[in-house]
């Protein structure tokens, strides 16, 4: 446990944001907003990479934390752009195309999946375990 | 390995900087069309290749150039004095108890009612915003001020201070909130807010002015069984009703003031029986708009005198129509929707059934021709079924509180029938209107026609309504003692029927055998009481008020039904939506409702069924079969990518009928260019090299523009938007042909001013129940009404350079559940009611284009009806405009699939253009259709797409600044090559900080 350094606890953080993403997304889907099965596969992997860090500073651990936060990045990308008429509608007080409902979660996932992203780049930046 | 870390950390962040890049670029080049309009790009300049042009202006504003100040200036403060007008002419006096109208000599009074604060403008929807504080928007305490009025402050700002909002607040994830509207409840302060403010009231008690306000949405209607405020009801209440909150106000302020008068701030028919036992006076106000409050406080202290008239029925109950038993918050599922969605998929939305049990009776074609049967003795109309709850019988007195027409002046008039002379066309009444009391002002002349009802219509099943409006005036403003005389003139077609037996079962107009009655009145009830009095009726009768014979005008048809059997061109008025009857479908699932037999034919229950697997084949929306005659994909591709030298400037005087020509210019575009004519959104893409990108307006009582030269207001500058004007009830309520054709000359301005070629907005959908959340967007309750004020508006506005576009074509008339609902009903009623409403807008304003609607007729969705948009469309009506759908979007690759996207059946219907398709989406997947199974017709009905879509904008103000030797240039907007610099350069960052990472991990193994 000595051993581990701040890049652990980074990399700790965003593997339960990524979690907390994916339980929100699954909730999200389940009411009808468009989650597309690749969104499931990328956060899926973003989980892997960041697990994957918890191991500690390995060769590997520097091109896991970018695959991750790529991931997290397209995971946060995907669902904001198929989500945008329900935010679009929700700022309008219309319901036409979208499900202006979920546009309260479409801001909850973009939250959290923003900070899944900057806490994965920060992990990156930094060592898993102390030399 | 410490620069391990920072190549691996700048390699994470230009990486995720790369995919948000391009994620982001596909995002905005999906909704590059929403970008552009509102950043103002342009995507294309007209540059001149041959000599200097002389003027290319061909669509001018009347009040100067585009690039004037002081033209803009004059437009909008045009655009703002129709606003005022509408509501002038428009807000109809309901109540006003020993003439406390107008308020004479009162200067200080309390403004109660959250509504006073917080009024609904217009409504959630498309179109300008008009809102407190915003530019041009002038509020109802300015308002009153500007009227002379001293408005008690400490209750103003209390009430600013208050809780109160309309609709129901849910908490979201992530804490927003957003607002439900359509619920009436928690929309008032109760009654202990007010009290804070007791003391205040002595000083201004001159009189109170109460605001009550009801507000739908696009997508939300008002609830039918909505929850009462806190303390009231514990049983569901019509959101119509007042509320108990609203109760104990009206109370409160009952017993403080002498004088109280309410203001309807809502476009929806408020359930007012209770009202009128606390109010005095009672003023219909619908929605403002930006400046419609100038207009009620000048009604309000006698500037103006009120002569607008209700365009709805006042029913005390709200429920009582028929038509709300299937409809709005009501309205039932499929019995088998579960199985209809595991079998053809829920994204066929085909869920929801409305069955309009009402038949051709909605609004006071119920009211007024069930009392017209209960004097008469006939139909069972006395009946208790559809009776207030508890009622022994039914009684027009206890259901009705105001008819259509109804509103009041602060003068009297007097009105006679002086002639009427029946031509074989029209039919022309001449009414003498006459100032029989002391104050000016202006007498609305409503003129009613009743036609037979006999064996042969109750054995054919034709339905007639007992009195329908078929013309209206109004006069000039009549000084006390004056008189006017009023010529109103009616196109017989409007007393033809649609007999669905007709012409040996095919169907058509008929006019009916028998006595036919005109008859003016003061509204529908008035003159159908002067019509049963000419047929021997009195009170005696049950009647609630002596008819005058000597206002109506009695003649004899004879049966004929060829007269009104063809359309354009010779093409034979038919039946075409017999699969709309749901009987069609299943034997004896649904009863319309008859006057033959009101108590057993009255809707008591909701209708639904079982959708049978051939019903759920049709909702499937899969039918397009490629013609087995359909030339080859070659054969009409051919002729295209030749030069004719023909430019917009070339064709904007080159009729549709020249067909050699049109062909010629849409032959110089490649056949991949011909989707781009299919694109409508915010911003249209070009076609080719033969259009530019433009933007087109959307929104009933707007524009949504913007007028291009910045004004300067407190020392800010600012863009000024078009004007929002009053809600449609009011402008139609006007019954003024000059003030409705006002708007669509102002609208069609607006329009010039904001570069728009064409504007989604004129609202001629029926409000088929008082619930609609779009009633503020559409006319009236009367399909003749929409009929001629829709006319009016129309040919107004398509004398400017920005077309009319009508919507929603047709049916659209509840917003809940309105994505995919089926919709059943008998031809009859669809063609008189749903198809007559926008009748004279389409067919004889010649619009120049419409906007379609989201629900089904029957089973299948609006643009992909054969029936709906060929038929009768183009070859009944012969109209040429362009059809678009309601919101299809697409961003990207098009998925076909889902109830808006079936894009091959859509086009082979007759619908063209894809509304919020800014990529041409599906018109390209129908190209790559036609080109894969080799279907040259599909292809012919793209280039046929092209031709409507081209011959609109040659005749807008998209056309101004083209000279025959023009040619389009197009340009990439700013941001999007912003956006692939970015992508660029964040992905060779992102590898070369991969690189650098890669090389020190090697120079670190290496130095280990």
């Amino acid at each position: 446990m000595k051993k581990k350094s701040i890049g652990f606890y980074l990399a700790a953080v965003t593997c339960v944001l990524a979690v907390v993403t994916l339980v929100l997304l699954i909730v999200y889907h389940s009411r009808g907003g468009v989650v597309q099965p690749a969104v499931f596969a990328a956060l899926a992997a973003a989980i892997l990479c960041e697990a994957a860090s918890l191991l500690g500073e390995k060769p590997w651990t520097d091109f896991t934390s970018i695959l991750g936060a790529v991931a997290l990045a397209y995971v946060c990308m995907t669902v904001f752009s198929d989500g945008i008429w329900n935010i679009a509608e929700a700022m309008n007080g219309i319901k036409m195309v979208g499900l202006p409902e979920l546009a309260g979660m479409n801001y909850t996932l973009a939250g959290v999946n923003v900070a899944a992203i900057i806490t994965a780049i920060a992990a990156s930046f930094t060592r898993k375990s102390k030399a | 390995m410490k620069h391990e870390k920072l190549w691996s950390g700048l390699t994470s962040i230009f990486a995720v900087l790369m995919v948000i890049a391009m994620i982001g670029n596909t995002l905005a080049t999906a909704n590059a069309s929403y970008i552009n309009s509102q950043l103002g790009i342009n995507t294309a300049r007209v540059v001149e290749k041959g000599t200097a042009p002389t003027d290319t202006t061909y669509y001018k504003s009347q009040f100067g150039a585009f690039d004037s100040a002081d033209a803009q200036a004059k437009a909008i403060a045009a655009a703002l004095e129709q606003n005022v007008n509408e509501m002038r002419e428009g807000a109809a006096l309901l109540m006003n108890k020993d003439s406390v109208l107008p308020l004479k000599g009162v200067t200080k009074i309390s403004v109660f009612g959250h509504g006073a604060v917080d009024p609904a403008y217009q409504a959630a929807s498309a179109g300008t915003k008009a809102k407190t504080g915003s530019v041009n928007t002038i509020d109802l305490k300015t308002a009153l001020e500007n009227g002379g009025f001293q408005v008690n402050e400490t209750l103003w700002n209390g009430l600013l201070a208050g809780t109160a909002a309309r609709g129901v607040m849910q908490q979201g994830w992530g804490g927003m909130t957003m607002a439900v509207t359509g619920s009436a409840a928690g929309s008032e302060e109760n009654r202990a807010f007010y009290e804070q403010f007791a003391d205040s009231y002595a000083e201004y008690s001159d009189a109170a002015i109460v605001v009550f306000t009801r507000e739908g949405a696009e997508g939300t209607d008002l609830i039918m069984q909505d929850k009462d405020d806190e303390g009231g009801s514990t049983e569901p209440i019509s959101a119509l009703a007042l509320h108990k909150n609203e109760r104990d106000l009206l109370e409160m302020v009952r017993e403080r003031f002498g004088k109280v008068v309410v203001l309807l701030n809502s476009p929806n028919q408020m359930e007012v029986h209770e009202i009128k036992e606390y109010a005095d006076a009672i003023l219909f106000i619908g929605f403002p708009g930006h400046q419609g409050f100038t207009g009620v406080a000048e009604i309000l202290n006698g500037t103006v005198n009120p002569s607008g008239k209700l365009v709805d029925t006042y029913a005390t109950s709200s429920l009582s129509a028929p038509a709300t038993v299937n409809s709005g918050t009501e309205t039932p599922l499929f019995m088998n929707v579960d199985e209809i969605n595991n079998t053809i998929g829920a994204d066929e939305r085909a869920e929801y059934i409305s069955f309009q049990a009402e038949n051709i009776y909605i609004g006071y074609r119920y009211y007024e021709t069930r009392y017209a049967d209960a004097v008469m003795g006939k139909g069972n109309a006395s009946s208790n079924v559809g009776a207030l709850k508890g009622a022994e019988s039914w009684k027009y007195a206890d259901e009705v509180q105001y008819p259509f027409g109804y509103g009041l002046s602060y003068t009297t008039f007097e009105q006679t029938l002086d002639s009427v002379t029946v031509g074989e066309d029209e039919i022309t009444a001449s009414v003498t209107v006459k100032n029989t009391g002391d104050v000016a002002g202006k007498s609305v002349v409503q003129l009613y026609a009743q036609t037979p009802y006999g064996q042969y219509e109750i054995d054919h099943r034709v339905e007639k309504s007992a009195i329908a409006i078929v013309g209206f005036g109004k006069t000039g403003l009549l000084q006390p003692g004056a008189s006017e005389t009023v010529k109103v003139t009616v196109d017989r077609y409007l007393l033809a029927s649609y007999d669905m037996t007709a012409n040996d079962g095919q169907g058509g107009y008929i006019l009916s055998e028998g006595d036919y009655y005109l008859a003016i009145g003061d509204d529908a009830h008035d003159a159908l009481n002067n019509v049963l009095a000419a047929q021997g009726y009195t009170v005696d009768n049950g009647m609630t008020a002596a008819g005058v014979s000597a206002k109506s005008y009695k003649w004899t048809e004879s049966f004929n039904s060829e007269k009104y059997r063809y359309g354009a061109n010779g093409v034979a008025v038919s039946n075409q939506f017999q699969d709309c009857d749901l009987n069609y479908w299943v034997e004896g699932a649904g009863t319309y409702l008859s006057r033959n037999d009101w108590a057993g034919t009255y809707p008591v229950s909701k209708t639904t069924v079982n959708a049978t697997a051939e019903m759920m084949d049709i909702l499937d929306g899969e039918w397009y079969v490629k013609p087995e005659d359909a030339p080859s994909f070659a054969e009409v591709a051919a002729p295209f990518e030749v030069q004719s030298g023909l430019n917009l400037a070339s064709m904007k005087d080159i009729p549709l009928s020249d067909r050699d020509t049109w062909e010629k210019f849409i032959y110089q575009l490649k056949v991949d260019d011909l989707p781009m004519a299919t694109a409508e959104s915010f911003s249209c893409p070009a076609v080719g090299e033969l259009s530019p990108s433009f933007a087109v307006g959307d929104g009933c009582d707007s524009v949504g523009g913007n007028y291009p030269i910045p004004v300067t207001i407190n020392g800010e500058e600012v863009t000024v938007p078009t004007t929002r004007y009053c809600s449609n009830p009011i402008m139609t309520g006007t019954f003024n042909y000059d003030i409705i054709a006002n708007r669509g000359t102002m609208l069609g301005e607006d329009g010039m001013w904001s570069k728009f070629m064409i504007n989604y907005n004129v609202g001629n959908d029926l409000h088929r129940t008082p619930f609609g959340g779009r009633s503020f967007e559409y006319m009236s309750e009367c399909p003749t009404m929409n009929y001629l004020a829709g006319r009016a508006e129309v040919e107004a506005m398509e004398k400017t350079g920005s077309h009319a576009a009508p919507k929603h074509f047709v049916g659209n008339d509840q917003e809940f559940y309105r994505d995919g609902v089926a919709c059943f009903f008998t031809e009859q009623a669809f063609r008189e009611g749903n198809l007559r409403a926008f009748e004279g807008s389409v067919r004889m304003a010649n619009a120049g284009g419409i906007m379609q609607s989201f629900s089904r007729l029957g089973l299948k969705w609006n643009s992909a009806s054969y029936a709906l948009n060929t038929q009768v469309l183009r070859n009944e009506w012969g109209w040429n405009g362009a059809i678009d759908t309601d919101a299809a979007p697409c961003f990207g690759e098009y998925v076909d699939g889902g109830y808006r996207n079936h894009a091959a059946e859509v086009l082979a219907a007759g619908t063209q253009e894809w509304c919020l398709d800014g990529v041409g989406g599906h018109g390209t997947w129908v190209l790559n259709k036609a080109r894969e199974t080799n279907d040259g017709h599909l292809l012919n009905l793209l280039k046929e797409a092209a031709i409507s879509w081209e011959y609109a904008i040659s005749r807008s103000v998209i056309a101004n600044g083209y000279s025959s030797t023009a040619v389009i240039e197009h340009i990439t907007p700013w941001w999007a090559t912003a956006l692939n610099v970015l992508t660029i350069c964040s992905g060779v960052l992102a590898l070369a900080c991969l690189a650098m990472l890669i090389l020190s991990k090697i120079k670190s193994r290496k130095a280990k």
